[in-house]
């Protein structure tokens, strides 16, 4: 490995553990993705459970229910991500630090876990409150990673734009939807297909091909948004 | 359809393009002489 | 020369809705005169598409040589985008409730019209909550290039997940060749021209009042 790279990484990784270590201190965004998840989830069951629909309509339906608690939990959260850092004026003591584009690695590394984490705690309870069976776990696995990836890229990146705005959480909300909305359709289709156990056909294709490309225009633009 | 409700409706369309158009043309006016002044 | 193809517009637009509604014969499996929303609709959405592919060149544009002048074409173009967006959306809700018996189906294109319109209507309110101009400029220019890297997943990618789509074949269809009677076609074809001048006419006009009101609106040089 060249110095250069192995810098890079390290940066990558410095960015990585700084983050958690501001996390672990307050524990902003677990603490509202716990609390956020469950309780939309408990209200989503509360209220539907009760109607005892037959098992193949739940399994059509639900999977929205699912995908919506995931992004609105993110929408609470992630947007901290770099508004933390103009609030507390640490932005351009980052920007003499790390390069951009590891800045933006680590950053989303980070959110990527933190997305991960989220999905471990809803979506089991998911399948549990809602009496739900994955019929094809190979499917649902990659759905939850691969759209964990393309939420926390996407984010990220919309995080580091309204960074610089006012009215900053529900901008995030207003800017992160219509980015984030394909990769539900995909998800959305993915996980029902899990769930049903027919073929997933096109939808797997087309959301590693929506992380690859929203990684791709994160990775050239993030330097634009982030040095001024 | 009846032919005078067609008529109708192309009548209206005919004027409001129109209006549309003057509304523009007296806008691009307006503006070539607010760049005069500036 | 502009006063002459100003007329020429104005005429253009006239012979366009005539020629609609008294020239062409109405569309084969369209129920009664809903057909003749298409000269309407389709360059509409036409329009509405050039303007949001300009919107982004001219973000690209900006961010590549940071001249002002890009980012306000792009700003127009977008809120241009949106008004020709909204209109193909009313015309072809109006259109849907005749054929299909309701204004909204969820047909997949008007899911594409929808998220896009929802993307460019976020732009415009991220455009107006960033107090600092240069950040401004280069955030909303960032924002547009995003769409353009999701924009071919709206419109090309998830109407096909959906395997039935309701809406008539695009003019030009898979075997690349009008399918339309050849009356209809020059109509529509004259529909495209007027949406498309009417669409540069209307951002030259947008960009030169943003021009002026930005112009008015600057901070005097400092005196020494």
């Amino acid at each position: 490995m060249s110095p250069a790279s192995s810098n890079w990484l390290a940066e990558v990784g410095a960015v990585f553990a700084k983050e958690w270590r501001a996390e672990l201190r307050t524990r902003y965004a677990l603490n509202t993705f716990a609390l956020f998840g469950l309780t939309t989830l408990f209200t989503a069951s509360a209220s539907l459970g009760t109607l005892s629909i037959p098992l193949a309509e739940r399994a059509a339906v639900l999977p929205v229910i699912l995908w919506l608690i995931l992004l609105f939990a993110l929408t609470a959260g992630l947007p901290r991500t770099f508004v933390h850092e103009e609030e507390t004026h640490t932005a351009t003591a980052l920007r003499l630090a790390a390069s951009p584009v590891a800045l933006f690695v680590g950053k989303q590394a980070y959110n990527l876990v933190l997305t991960l984490a989220l999905e471990a705690l809803v979506a089991p309870l998911f399948l549990v409150l809602f009496d739900l069976e994955v019929q094809n776990v190979g499917v649902f696995l990659a759905t939850l990673v691969a759209g964990a990836f393309g939420l926390a890229t996407g984010s990220t990146l919309v995080a580091a734009m309204i960074a610089a705005a006012q009215g900053k959480s529900t901008l995030f909300a207003v800017l992160a939807l219509p980015v984030l909305l394909p990769l539900l359709l995909f998800t959305v289709q993915l996980s029902r297909s899990a769930l049903t156990g027919e073929a997933p056909g096109q939808a797997l294709p087309a959301l590693l091909l929506y992380d690859a490309s929203v990684a791709v225009a994160a990775l050239l633009l993030f330097p634009v948004v982030w040095n001024p | 359809m009846e032919t005078g409700t067609l008529t109708w409706v192309l009548a209206v369309n005919l004027v409001i393009w129109a209006g549309i158009f003057l509304f523009l043309v007296r806008l691009d006016r307006k503006v070539r002489e607010l760049e005069k002044k500036s | 020369m502009r006063k002459i193809l100003q007329l020429a517009l104005l005429v253009l637009g006239w012979l366009v809705i005539l020629g609609g509604f008294l020239w062409a014969p109405l569309g084969k499996g369209f129920l009664g005169h809903s057909s003749r929303i298409l000269f309407f609709h389709v360059p509409m959405a036409w329009a509405s598409f050039i303007a949001f592919i300009a919107a982004g060149v001219w973000s690209v544009r900006y961010l590549i040589g940071r001249d002002e002048e890009h980012d306000r074409s792009a700003a127009v173009a977008v809120e241009l985008g949106l008004l020709f967006g909204v209109l193909a959306t009313v015309t072809g809700a109006m259109w849907a409730r005749t054929m299909w018996g309701a204004f909204w189906n969820w047909d997949p294109r008007q899911v594409s019209i929808a998220f896009a319109l929802l993307f460019y209507a976020a732009y415009l309110a991220l455009r107006s909550s960033i107090p600092d101009e240069e950040a401004r400029r280069r955030l909303t220019a960032s924002y547009a290039v995003l769409g353009l890297a999701i924009a071919p997943f709206l419109f090309f990618i998830a109407p096909r997940m959906v395997p039935t789509s309701l809406h008539p074949e695009p003019v030009i269809n898979a075997q690349g060749k009008p399918a339309m009677e050849s009356r209809m076609l020059m109509v529509l074809i004259g529909g495209f021209v007027w949406a498309t001048a009417l669409f540069f006419w209307l951002h030259d006009l947008g960009r030169r009042c943003a021009r002026v009101v930005a112009r008015r609106e600057a901070p005097p040089l400092p005196v020494e």
